[in-house]
């Protein structure tokens, strides 16, 4: 699974470098993002610019991280959404669980 | 009766999840070979990549042989304006009518998969076939000859 994770001002961009974000890496990127909020619970911006394409696992991953960042009350963001994500957070109808933001820059303004 | 596409495609992959990705991007290619029927092909492809994504998924994390070596199979049909697709698995088996509709104002992490293929095919039967099980998903394409 390739992610880049980089930290601007005290906040970190974690960018998933996958086309899938599907049962073959999900577990994983769960787990990363998990330690990435258990470490210092700054704010958290996941680049999905990437991602074409989301499975149910991909979307549980995110819920799970969402969960464990507001139990932790950290900021915890999705940015450069695809247009087969946004439907897959539509048929679940997680679209309002999630901030999101088109863009790194814009969610660095804001958060 | 219009002249339609017969297409027939049968996959077999290793039990493991990174094959997912080839059968997603085989699906898609199916459906974007098919001839202009006026529907929207594009979504189509992506429904097709999805459910088939999440039932090959089941098959792999039910298979009794958990060996990587095991293969998988998956059938893709187009015939008389009917899409068919098929994930055989060689698990327990399952009662699919037994699986609840998820409560989707209380979010999970697991439980969508046989959510998503019901709300994005018209037909989702999962029977016993040979020494094993499949799972069949069926959608009528536009403009297809009548059932």
């Amino acid at each position: 699974m390739n992610i880049s994770i980089k930290s601007i001002d005290g906040r970190k961009i974690l960018s998933l470098l996958e086309e899938r974000l599907d049962s073959a890496c999900s577990a994983r990127f769960r787990d990363t993002i998990v330690d990435l909020l258990e470490e210092d619970g700054q704010p958290l911006i996941v680049d999905l610019s990437a991602v074409g394409f989301m499975d149910s696992s991909g979307l549980g991953a995110l819920f799970i991280a969402k969960k464990m960042a507001r139990q932790r009350s950290a900021s915890f963001v999705l940015v450069g959404l695809q247009p087969r994500v946004l439907v897959m957070l539509d048929l679940s109808r997680m679209t309002d669980l999630f901030e999101v933001f088109p863009s790194i820059e814009d969610a660095l303004a804001k958060i | 009766m219009l002249d339609r596409d017969v297409i027939r495609v049968d996959i077999w992959v290793p039990n493991q999840k990174r094959y997912l990705k080839l059968i997603g991007n085989i699906a898609e290619e199916v459906i974007h070979a098919l001839d202009d029927d006026g529907g929207d092909h594009e979504a189509l492809a992506f429904h097709l990549n999805l459910v088939l994504t999440e039932a090959l998924v089941n098959a792999i994390e039910h298979a009794i042989d958990e060996s990587p070596e095991q293969l998988v199979r998956v059938s893709i049909s187009v015939e008389d304006g009917d899409l068919c697709a098929r994930v055989y698995d060689h698990g327990h088996g399952f009662d699919i009518d037994q699986i609840p509709y998820p409560n989707l104002d209380i979010p999970e992490e697991k439980g969508r998969g046989i959510f998503l293929m019901r709300t994005l095919m018209d037909a989702v039967r999962y029977r016993k076939s040979g020494s094993g099980n499949v799972l069949e998903m069926r959608k009528r394409l536009a403009c297809g000859p009548p059932a």
